[in-house]
């Protein structure tokens, strides 16, 4: 390929010194200001310029053994496209990212690159890795701004049907892979609207809407059906799509949606939202612009998150831009084990969150009218180590106090949905609740031709992760339909 | 898209009590008795979950009924027949508990006579003897009487203010039946306002008579994704969307249920008090 | 406290732990999920293992032994304050059992506790403290797995 040749003069650009320490420092994302965004639901971070995409695609060493893409969970060649920036030919450096990624402006921006491919970057060893997810959103959004790209052409028609439940990030994945392959896929979806917790959880200031709508249409155009309002085992059971329908297999990715509460006292006040509700509201029916928009949230002053993940981030942040004076994250451990990317949790700090770390809630509090009035917590404090050397959080006693709130957002978690096991039998559900599967590479349930991944068979996981195992799902759906081949418990 | 085949205005009385019949082949073949749809009238609109009133799997045609109480049922009420809606998903919720029990009292109060004919139906098809009780504040607000009367083996009204067939409440006749003519009663279906199925369920609790209670909160999905239905049911938490949306009325906590459904008032009322004015001038 | 022999100690905590199987393999006939109901028969089986050992205990006591060292109390991670227990019904999930379960330890722990200090006879004291001290481990185990899977539930 001629590029490498421009990549290595790039590289050479650096002061002419092999594997030197760059002299560039990390581009830092240009953002907008923590108060004004605090305040409005536009995109926090405005993407590189052009200019500092090519000074940070300069600070790639290229190397000969990349690790950065043994870093990615679905494996995007890192530094084949990051030289593509480098010699600025920007269509190209998508194509090789959508070789391997369908939604490169989706994880750009909420990919946990600093655990992935960031961490393992042979830059990180001696100080800043280079900013591949910020690269990679720089390209996507190139391509949305100036158009060109092509549409991906699908191989010649199997003849083989396809069934996708859930039009979340891995059902989104899998479609692409599974029309790219020949075979006629329609996803059943059980919202208004397609991407799943692309459109009902992530808020519009970390994922403008538009782009998910974009990658959706993309698909479309390549022949993949998508069908909303279909709530798959109640409209339609997964064994009617089979025997019925004549779909050949199926792909359930319908995500962990049931929020878990923390069986506390006061948990059904007025005031207590899961996450899911308080985003949902918000995000998917646009409640933030209520009554332009019908459906109605409550603007609170004093709000507690309990969580610290994402999500817990997304539903404190949105809870400043709804207005509240006082936000807070509550969360049992410290702040090394926040689950939230580092880049989110900054990002909410700098607006004004409060963090109440170590700190685990035991009562919500309520007033005659049956409305929140305050969160009852205790302190906790790290145990000895145990067995595996985990300190594990421990109550101390008698540190109880009250946060004076108005509103409690609880964002522990989430548990697999019932309702697709209330009407197929067969399909086989693990201690905690999720789809049993062979396992998570072949993606095979306990039911022949019926194939499961993402959240709804490992719990609540990220994006990325999720579009992983659509890919694996693809891959050992286009093997089953050719072999036929099934597994025995 | 869902188009509206048919308009009916019930009760012209504000709030109007609406039924459309929908265009819904899908939902009106997969839909069994106690389940219930969501709505999305339009592409700003609210998640609107109302219950299956009847249907017909033939025609693949669908009934929902509505009063006109809120900005979103106020602006669903403004369509006409052949306006589509934008979005209709359904049927949600697990179906009525259908077998031959014997006697079955199936209880409606106002609109919720409505969601309680397709259980009547039901229960009369699999072989009980249906006594439907229905209850409505005035004659005007009485709904669904004849396809009641076709659908239970005898029917019984009140209404608030005499207007109508015999004075007082559903609570009244369901004793009289039960306490004065000994009916023996084996199984109680309640849909009606929560104040409602609260007292039903104390009449029929001293007897220990099964009392099925379909409940109807707040929901935004209504897949079981946001929790907003929840309610307290034998001190555990349940969601109306999946685990719901009939319980056992014995074991619903409805003091709390009444005070999770007045949650948005303020925001309905600011939002009806719009809806009311840009109604008034697109009229 | 009145006097109480060490064999009625001992049964009355057998009494427990059988209640306590009883109510496992209950939970586990009525539970329509697999998985957790084989969980739940697991746990039967781990109180039938705490009633042999109560069934050992008694024959060294019988025989004039000495009541066996403790192994100490196991501090609680707090959960079981204010983590309430739910029904078991058909649905219940493997958080409910691990509520349930956590709410049985905890009261037996504080049951035997005050037992213990309401004892005048040192060695029903110290038999009691015995048993206060295996069920703080139990009720920490339960807290840890609680721990453990509101760690693994956690959004990212």
């Amino acid at each position: 390929m001629s590029e490498e040749k421009k990549e290595g003069q790039a590289g050479q650009g650096e002061g002419g010194q092999k594997q030197a320490k760059p002299k560039v420092p990390r581009q830092a994302m240009p953002e907008q200001d923590p108060h004004v965004r605090a305040k409005n639901f536009d995109e926090v971070t405005l993407g590189y310029t052009e200019e500092q995409a090519l000074l940070e695609a300069s600070r790639c060493l290229q190397c000969k053994k990349p690790f950065c893409t043994t870093g990615c969970p679905v494996g995007i060649d890192i530094k084949s496209f990051i030289g593509l920036i480098q010699s600025k030919d920007y269509l190209s450096a998508l194509a090789k990212i959508k070789e391997s990624s369908l939604l490169p402006a989706v994880c750009g921006r909420v990919c946990p690159q600093e655990m992935q491919c960031e961490k393992v970057c042979i830059l990180s060893k001696k100080g800043d890795s280079v900013a591949i997810g910020r690269l990679e959103r720089f390209v996507a959004d190139f391509q949305a701004k100036h158009g060109g790209g092509r549409i991906p052409k699908a191989a010649a028609p199997s003849g083989k049907k396809i069934a996708i439940v859930g039009a979340g990030p891995s059902g989104l994945t899998a479609a692409f892979d599974l029309t790219v392959m020949g075979h006629k896929v329609t996803v059943f979806e059980a919202l208004h609207k397609a991407g799943g917790v692309l459109v009902y959880g992530i808020p519009e200031f970390r994922l403008p809407k538009a782009i998910v709508e974009r990658e959706v249409k993309v698909l479309e155009q390549m022949g993949v059906e998508i069908k909303l309002n279909y709530v798959i085992g109640k409209i339609k059971t997964i064994d009617q799509l089979m025997s019925e329908d004549g779909f050949d297999a199926v792909y359930i990715c319908n995500g962990a949606g049931l929020p878990w509460f923390m069986g506390i006292p006061g948990e059904n006040l007025n005031g207590v939202y899961s996450a899911n509700e308080f985003l949902t509201r918000s995000n998917l029916m646009k409640a933030f612009r209520f009554p332009e928009y019908d459906t109605p949230i409550k603007r609170f002053k004093n709000v507690a998150v309990v969580g610290g993940g994402n999500v817990a981030m997304d539903a404190v942040r949105t809870a400043l831009r709804l207005g509240a004076d006082n936000a807070y994250i509550v969360y049992r451990r410290s702040k090394d084990e926040l689950p939230a990317r580092k880049e989110e949790v900054e990002h909410a700090m700098h607006e004004g969150v409060q963090f109440k770390l170590l700190v685990a809630p035991v009562k919500v509090l309520g007033n005659e009218q049956g409305w929140v009035k305050g969160l009852e917590c205790i302190e906790m404090e790290l145990g000895l180590p145990d067995d595996s050397g985990r300190r594990r959080p421990v109550a101390k006693p008698g540190s109880e106090f009250t946060l004076e709130v108005d509103a409690v957002v609880v964002s522990i978690g989430t548990s697999s949905n019932p309702l697709l096991f209330q009407t197929t039998p067969g399909l086989g559900q693990t201690k905690k609740g999720y789809i049993e599967v062979e396992n998570e590479e072949t993606c095979r349930t306990t039911k022949k031709g019926v194939f499961a991944g993402g959240d709804i068979v490992t719990g609540s996981a990220t994006v990325i992760l999720a579009m992983g195992a659509g890919r694996s799902a693809a891959k050992n759906i286009d093997q089953y339909l050719k072999t036929g081949e099934w597994w025995s418990r | 898209m869902y188009e509206i085949l048919k308009k009916t205005v019930w009760s012209a009385q504000e709030p109007r009590i609406t039924e459309f019949v929908l265009d819904a082949p899908e939902i009106a073949r997969a839909h069994k008795a106690g389940q219930f749809v969501i709505i999305i009238p339009r592409e700003s609109g609210e998640r609107i979950p109302l219950t299956i009133a009847d249907k017909d799997a033939e025609k693949g045609t669908i009934n929902i009924l509505f009063q006109e109480v809120g900005a979103s049922t106020m602006l669903l009420g403004s369509f006409k027949e052949g306006d589509k809606l934008m979005h209709v998903a359904g049927p949600l919720g697990k179906p009525t508990h259908v077998e031959k029990f014997g006697t079955v009292v199936c209880i409606g109060g106002g609109v919720g006579i409505a969601p309680v004919h397709p259980i009547a139906k039901a229960m009369k098809d699999a072989g009980n003897k249906v006594i439907s009780i229905l209850g409505a504040r005035t004659k005007d607000l009485l709904i669904y009487e004849d396809l009641m009367r076709k659908a239970s083996t005898e029917v019984r009204i009140t209404t608030d203010d005499g207007s109508y067939v015999k004075k007082g409440f559903v609570t009244d006749e369901l004793k009289q039946m039960i306490e004065v003519e000994k009916i023996p009663v084996d199984l109680v279906v309640v849909i009606g306002p929560p104040i409602m199925m609260k007292f039903v369920c104390k009449v029929t609790e001293p007897h220990r008579l099964k009392t099925f209670a379909s409940l109807n909160t707040i929901m935004v999905d209504g897949t079981g994704m946001c929790g907003a239905c929840r309610v307290t049911v034998g001190g555990k938490t349940k969601f109306v969307c999946v685990d719901g949306p009939e319980f056992d009325g014995h074991e619903v906590d409805y003091d709390e249920m009444m005070a999770r459904q007045r949650q948005y008032l303020p925001e309905e009322k600011q939002a009806a008090d719009i809806c009311r004015k840009k109604l008034c001038h697109s009229a | 406290m009145e006097e109480i022999t060490l064999r009625e100690i001992i049964d009355y905590a057998r009494i427990n732990e059988e209640n306590s199987k009883r109510f496992y393999l209950e939970a586990a006939e009525k539970s329509s999920v697999d998985n957790v109901r084989a969980y739940l028969q697991h746990l039967a089986k781990e109180e039938q293992k705490h009633i042999d050992h109560l069934n050992e205990l008694e024959k060294k006591v019988e025989k004039g032994g000495k009541i066996p060292k403790s192994q100490g109390v196991a501090k609680p991670l707090g959960y079981a304050d204010y983590v309430g227990s739910v029904r078991l019904d058909e649905t219940a999930s493997y958080q409910d059992v691990l509520r349930a379960a956590m709410a049985k330890e905890k009261e037996a722990f504080e049951s035997y506790k005050k037992y213990a200090a309401l004892s005048d006879d040192p060695k029903a004291r110290k038999l009691f403290l015995l048993l206060a001290d295996e069920e703080s481990r139990h009720l920490r185990g339960f807290e840890e797995k609680y721990d453990d899977f509101m760690r693994e539930i956690e959004h990212n």
